[in-house]
């Protein structure tokens, strides 16, 4: 019990003692060097961009309308004998004669192969770009 | 000791107001250099890496997770980085030695915080502070003057409950001691 109240007596001391220090303080121009430093950090801190894709909706819109444009051209020229009904009067109209074009299937495969890389490429690069904006 | 509005405070910083963490800052900003100071006993290096412990907090604390106090979370990055800071140093520093001051016989002075008042009392016992170990300095302070309790004392520094009590009934018998030493002298 003596040692309890021993032990109560030398930390109320020491207590009261420590207390009456007070703490150490830093410089006066420690907060402006520190909001001065912190203002800079945030100055250089690049800003997240917003992920945003490098064609637009609208972009899409057109290069679609001009691959299946391309594609029912295509479509329609292969076919020996036959016009399309809807563009037959356009062509007498302007006296082209699409019917004399000949697109070969290899041809044919090539394109939708060249449209089909391209469109995954564009979306690949997309990405890689917009995550090195984020990185940096 | 958890400030008024901390968490507060913390929402606003994370909003980019920058004027609430100023103010937070302000709040810790003696005890953050205080701790960094009685671990590098040079007040130029303490300002430095008081002023890197609040860069540091700033650019975390959207990583902070509340898990833990505000105070102990910022008074445990003051720690490590001053400890860093001295490794860094590599400079031989003599903290003196307290290990033959005799264990406490039970006769204390029943006046002697009195008599302690009347002398310079805090000139000798910062004396007596400095001879302590940096980690005891350390858990003194914050025991004693930011009156935080063990076990946060314990997650600051690194160190198991039972080792920071062990430690803190070392030092007060090591301080009372000197204390006493002086007030009789």
């Amino acid at each position: 019990m003596k040692e309890h109240d021993e032990q109560d007596y030398i930390d109320g001391i020491i207590k009261e003692a420590i207390q009456s220090i007070p703490p150490e303080k830093p410089g006066k121009d420690f907060m402006n060097n520190l909001m001065k430093e912190i203002d800079r950090i945030e100055a250089i801190k690049p800003v997240p961009v917003k992920a945003k894709p490098t064609i637009s909706a609208k972009g899409w819109i057109l290069v679609s309308s001009v691959i299946a444009i391309v594609f029912a051209l295509l479509l329609s020229s292969g076919q020996t004998g036959q016009s399309f009904p809807l563009l037959s009067g356009w062509y007498s109209k302007i006296s082209l004669d699409f019917s004399a074009i000949s697109i070969p299937n290899l041809f044919t495969l090539g394109m939708i192969s060249f449209l089909f890389f391209f469109v995954l490429e564009i979306f690949f690069i997309t990405k890689r770009l917009n995550n090195e904006k984020l990185n940096q | 000791m958890e400030k008024k509005g901390d968490h507060h405070l913390v929402a606003q910083v994370l909003e980019g107001n920058r004027f609430a963490y100023a103010k937070l800052v302000a709040q810790y900003r003696d005890m953050v250099f205080t701790l960094a100071l009685k671990i590098l006993k040079n007040r130029e290096e303490a300002e430095e890496v008081a002023q890197d412990v609040f860069i540091k907090v700033y650019q975390s604390l959207n990583r902070f997770q509340g898990k833990s106090k505000l105070s102990t979370w910022v008074y445990r990055i003051a720690y490590n980085h001053s400890l860093n800071q001295l490794k860094a140093n590599q400079k031989n520093r003599n903290t003196g030695t307290l290990e033959n001051i005799q264990p406490i016989n039970g006769n204390y002075e029943p006046d002697a915080f009195e008599m302690i008042q009347k002398t310079e009392n805090s000139q000798t016992l910062q004396n007596a502070l400095g001879l302590l170990p940096e980690t005891d300095q350390i858990i003194v302070t914050l025991y004693y003057y930011e009156e935080l309790p063990v076990k946060e004392i314990a997650e600051i520094v690194g160190l198991s409950v039972q080792n920071v009590k062990v430690k803190l009934h070392r030092s007060r018998q090591k301080l009372y001691e000197t204390l006493k030493d002086k007030i009789t002298a």
